[in-house]
């Protein structure tokens, strides 16, 4: 929305100033504006404004069918396709009652968890920069790019998959691909450490970002945050623990949790889940390595046009940023009659309005940063 | 006082609000209820303060106005408009005032580790429900977007206001009624 003269209650005191940041600036990662009220350089109002990115996917979907809405679905949270594609197989699998086969399931964890390491880079990459270091982004964007020849090799893109199909996958795993991906998982590790080194525990780093920025427990969840946001404060909540989706109740992992719910918690949780994803990654491939596995990838008897009878469904997964699901509504039509995406950035973000409040003009983009906001997937 | 299973946090909001009642259709895989849009409110406190559903998922509307025929988009230059296509049979369309809005709402509880749906109707004519911003914060936006898009107004929302379309956009896009009027992106 553009400013309006009546945001303004009362005319401003002349110690009072506003400052207009975004929609376009650096820091904001996309066309996000913050309207602060300021005195001095004390942030007293503070109003996150979004939607210049809207673009109504949710009434797309309703004029498309089952197959082509699953490509919208790459262009909410651009840099974690994955796992948008995983959420929405998974709630009109559940809609359809489509049982998905093992190797299928395997492969969906293992590319989201490859993926989830991927978005994590970026942010890692992306915040060193928002706080003023710049080499930790060559670092990050190298590991990543590897990553992005893994996913290349797999469907064809970098950036926008398409991978995942309503019943399974949509290719199997290419024959050297499975060497070329331990050999990231081999060698993945041992950069976490050189990354704790260049930047986690820089003394200047956690100056800047271990006291600014903090929730408490309670706070986050009346907020209704997910994600790393959520578990910094120490709140145990990991849909892949809670409700356990595409065999992540086989492998073993832990979630990471901070302690204090600052900026420097949220960065290090995402620093400690790129650990664990390594951990499932591996276990992922030795699963799939073995004689036994049927080696179907999409679930028999699917048909190709789906056409879901009357019904509701809700499925949820843990995405990078949160807790991503869809809610589909079927009325036994072509297209579905409603697709909500509960989007873990939206409902993050609005708690900017409560803890930007009080902080110094200076700590907004380190704050706003630590929440690893896309605003494709805020915006929809 | 925690209960262990959903089934008891149901027998006993039963006593309190006789209207509840499982739902006819199950969102899948989670125990679904279906409230009036008066005790909505009343027992999204009653479920945070006694059993422990302290975290809200998702706030969401649904227009049940009936499947609009796809006619009318498909064969307009611009797909996302809906307008009155002489080709369509108007038979085929539901009447104006058919229908109603229904509210999904989506909560958690980490003691019992149980996600709960409620779903509530509100009068498709004049659509006003009870704000749960006192209850929970993760109301505000998810309101705020349902109040944009589908123009059902919460009641003690301290801030409603529109919040993913821009102001020149008039009505609210997914209703199903909605008729897109021409503006300056359009051509």
């Amino acid at each position: 929305m553009p400013i309006e003269e009546k945001t303004f209650e009362k005319p401003l005191e002349l110690d009072q100033m506003f400052v207009n940041m975004g929609p376009q600036h650096p820091s904001t990662h996309g066309v996000l504006r913050i309207a602060l009220h300021m005195e001095g350089e004390v942030i007293t109002k503070a109003e996150p404004d979004v939607g210049y990115l809207h673009r109504g996917i949710e009434k797309l979907f309703e004029n498309r069918t089952y197959t082509q809405g699953l490509v919208l679905t790459d262009r909410l949270d651009y840099l974690s396709s994955m796992h948008n594609n995983l959420a929405y197989c998974i709630a009109v699998e559940k809609l359809m009652g489509i049982e998905v086969p093992a190797r299928a399931q395997y492969i969906r964890a293992l590319v989201s968890e490859l993926n989830r390491i991927a978005s994590h880079l970026i942010f890692f990459g992306t915040y060193g920069v928002d706080i003023g270091a710049f080499t930790p982004f060559l670092h990050a964007f190298r590991e990543r790019e590897m990553i992005m020849d893994l996913f290349e090799m797999l469907c064809g893109a970098r950036l926008l998959y398409t991978y995942m199909r309503i019943g399974g996958v949509a290719k199997n795993l290419p024959e050297d691909w499975t060497a070329k991906c331990r050999e990231f998982t081999g060698f993945f590790p041992k950069r976490l450490k050189e990354y704790d080194a260049l930047l986690s525990f820089n003394p200047i780093f956690m100056d800047r970002t271990a006291n600014i920025g903090i929730i408490s427990k309670e706070e986050a969840l009346d907020w209704g945050l997910s994600g790393p946001v959520l578990r910094a404060t120490g709140v145990n909540y990991d849909v892949r623990k809670f409700e356990p989706y595409s065999f992540y109740d086989k492998l073993e992992f832990e979630i990471p949790l901070g302690q204090t719910g600052s900026t420097w918690d949220r960065y290090y949780c995402r620093m400690r889940e790129m650990a664990q994803s390594a951990g499932i990654i591996d276990q992922c491939l030795e699963a799939l390595s073995k004689q036994d596995m049927p080696p179907d990838i999409i679930a028999k008897g699917v048909p190709k046009i789906l056409k879901p009878l009357k019904g509701q469904a809700y499925g949820h997964i843990e995405a990078s940023r949160g807790d991503l699901g869809f809610y589909a509504v079927s009325e036994g039509e072509f297209s579905p009659y409603r697709m909500h995406i509960k989007a873990p950035t939206f409902i993050n973000t609005a708690i900017l309005q409560k803890i930007l409040v009080g902080a110094k003009i200076a700590d907004v983009v380190a704050i706003l940063g630590s929440f690893d906001i896309v605003l494709g997937e805020m915006d929809r | 006082m925690t209960h262990h299973t959903v089934e008891d946090v149901f027998a006993k909001l039963q006593k309190i609000f006789p209207d509840i009642k499982e739902s006819e259709e199950k969102i899948k895989n989670y125990p679904t209820w279906s409230v009036s849009s008066g005790s909505l409110f009343k027992i999204c406190e009653t479920l945070k303060k006694e059993s422990g559903f302290e975290y809200l998922d998702m706030v969401t509307a649904v227009d049940r106005h009936g499947k609009v025929n796809s006619a009318g988009y498909l064969t307009e230059p611009n797909p996302c408009v809906y307008s009155q296509n002489p080709s369509v049979v108007p038979s085929q369309s539901p009447a104006p005032g058919a229908g109603f809005f229904e509210i999904i709402i989506i909560l958690t509880s980490f003691s019992m580790n149980q996600k709960l749906i409620l779903v509530s109707r509100v009068d498709r004519t004049n659509p006003e429900a009870e704000s749960l911003y006192p209850l929970f914060k993760s109301a505000d936006w998810q309101e705020r977007e349902v109040f944009d898009l589908f123009g059902i107004k919460f009641t003690g929302h301290p801030n409603l206001k529109k919040i993913l379309t821009p102001d020149f956009i008039k009505g609210h896009p997914l209703r199903k009624d909605y008729v897109h009027k021409k503006d300056k992106f359009d051509y």
